[in-house]
């Protein structure tokens, strides 16, 4: 059982920095962001290409962060300038995205067998196994995008963002503009998911153009679960609860494979669990339950 | 201080819900002026509150304020000028922050948000003042989200919000329409000793007359589109109700309908 608990923890971890940036979208800026599911393998496919290319790790993650707030930017830019509804906007660019995730990698799938990724590099320095290695970088670099949020998000630009989220009127009329506001938030998440999707890369050893299917679903999935079992009462609260919510979501999964259920079915379960999860709020209140979720 | 000139506004012009809110209108405030604005439905108080504002553009004339053509600035450039409540108290606050949070964004109206922390020390300090001024007891709740407090609490904070940071101009766009009248007449002697004190220039758009009446050193009267009365001094402190309607159907050559105007 605990062969199998670390390296699923780990998994946790590395999806817990995308579920960070759907956290961004989603509850920070009240905007169901769907170019999730294309910058998570644009993360992957640019950190791939560049350290097959013979870049280092660090290297290939920075840009593929970059890659990635470029196309929040791309998302924001229709959104806000072209005043195409948000979730259309994100649609759009996922679209776009699989076509460049192909150019990027020249392939559907590129392996990363016989490089020198971040978690094999740190493997031989810190001499454990690469289950412990991969929860060990899995951690830091979750800490690393958990301080910059909570120090960001507290900054006046940070605070100017959130405050979009809850009410574009009242920030506006405080001299914010809020076509500004939304597309750093749609920056920042995007980037945080490509920074996800190139560490699942590099622990999984390869890149595929269909790795992308279902992150925005995973990153509600850990959101919300990770609100409803750890709470909301701060922002730290929050983002500690989202990373919770992330290696909690990798545990069910784990569990309800070993129980036998068919991994073709797990994206209809991964929905049906956050269909119902949406829907608590409602099914509390039908049951008389007093209201625990925000 | 604000000047108006000869602004129009039209929405869906050249469909069949076309609807001339402004025609021509033009206002000149002078620097310390409290001004109540009534009116019927529709005769365009509300846009012309969000032409100042920004909200949208004016297809027609020019605003200013302090001489500078603000008339091709977006709402958020404006917003160094101008502080505003609006009607609704949910507008005017972002319900999942807490009130020092509302405060301090409120605290740098007009200036370009830096990376620097959003609520500092002595800031809390001069909040807590600030609210224990309102008489509301917020100053004890500082870390509570807005969401929790009372319609009449929320605009109370607005109000403390527009006017934190001094506006050139104040614009009040009904802002005790959705309260209960005790709490109401709460809002409006707080509206009435902030204005006072830091003698703002004021837009303060009423349903009430007899509080365009009480309050301000002059009021003034839609129709259609149009400033049709505007009076002030000691004109206007001699006033009363029956003047008003007197006044209203020789400007306007109709008889005052509207018992909202009259009751409310």
């Amino acid at each position: 059982m605990i062969d199998l608990l670390i390296p699923t923890v780990a998994q946790g971890l590395l999806w817990a920095v995308m579920a960070l940036g759907v956290y961004v979208t989603f509850r920070v800026l009240d905007i169901a962001d769907l170019t999730v599911e294309g910058s998570f393998p644009l993360g992957a496919a640019t950190a791939a290409s560049l350290m097959v290319a013979g870049y280092g790790p660090l290297t290939a993650l920075f840009i593929a962060f970059l890659a990635g707030t470029l196309s929040g930017v791309v998302t924001g830019l229709l959104h806000t300038k072209m005043k195409i509804p948000a979730l259309l906007a994100g649609i759009l660019t996922m679209i776009a995205l699989y076509s460049v995730n192909l150019r990027v990698m020249g392939k559907a799938n590129l392996s990363l067998l016989g490089v020198d990724t971040s978690f094999k590099i740190a493997r031989s320095m810190l001499g454990l196994n690469m289950a412990q290695t991969t929860l060990i970088v899995g951690l830091v670099v979750t800490i690393i995008v958990g301080a910059f949020m909570y120090w960001f998000f507290g900054t006046q630009i940070g605070a100017a963002i959130r405050a979009t989220g809850f009410n574009q009127q009242m920030i506006r009329a405080q001299g914010v503009d809020t076509d500004v506001t939304i597309i750093l938030g749609l920056l920042i998440s995007n980037g945080l998911v490509a920074v996800s999707g190139a560490l699942v890369a590099q622990s999984n050893g390869f890149s595929d153009v269909g790795m992308g299917t279902g992150t925005i679903v995973i990153g509600l999935a850990s959101v919300i679960i990770g609100e409803v079992l750890f709470g909301t009462r701060s922002f730290k609260n929050c983002l500690v609860s989202v990373v919770l919510g992330s290696i909690v979501y990798r545990i069910v999964i784990a569990v309800v494979l070993a129980m036998g259920m068919p991994p073709n079915d797990l994206k209809l379960f991964t929905s049906v669990l956050v269909a119902l999860a949406l829907s608590m709020p409602l099914i509390k209140a039908k049951l008389g339950i007093r209201k625990v979720v925000r | 201080m604000l000047l108006v000139e000869n602004i129009s506004k039209t929405f869906f012009p050249g469909t069949i819900n076309e609807k001339r809110a402004l025609q021509g209108l033009s206002l000149h405030l002078k620097p310390g002026d409290f001004a109540t604005v009534i009116g019927g439905n529709g005769a365009g108080k509300s846009t012309m509150l969000n032409s100042i504002a920004g909200v949208f553009p004016v297809d027609e004339g020019r605003v200013l304020i302090d001489g500078e053509d603000i008339t091709k600035k977006p709402e958020h450039k404006r917003a160094k000028y101008i502080g505003r409540v609006f009607q609704d108290p949910m507008l005017g606050t972002a319900a999942g922050m807490m009130i020092e949070e509302n405060l301090a964004l409120a605290s740098r109206r007009g200036e370009t948000p830096g990376l620097g922390w959003s609520l500092s020390r002595d800031q809390h300090e001069h909040f807590y003042e600030l609210l224990k001024e309102l008489d509301l007891g917020l100053e004890k709740r500082m870390t509570a989200k807005v969401g929790l407090l009372s319609g009449g609490q929320r605009q109370a904070l607005t109000l403390l919000m527009a006017t934190l940071k001094k506006p050139k101009l104040l614009l009040l766009d009904e802002h005790t329409a959705a309260l209960d009248p005790k709490t109401a007449a709460k809002v409006l002697a707080l509206t009435e000793k902030i204005v006072t004190r830091d003698n703002l220039t004021t837009l303060m758009i009423t349903h009430n007359m007899r509080d365009a009446l009480r309050y301000g050193n002059r009021l003034i009267m839609l129709h259609n589109g149009r400033v049709i009365i505007d009076v002030q001094g000691e004109e206007k402190q001699h006033l009363e109700i029956p003047d008003l309607l007197a006044m209203f159907e020789k400007a306007s050559g109709s008889e005052m309908a509207s018992d909202r105007l009259l009751l409310g």
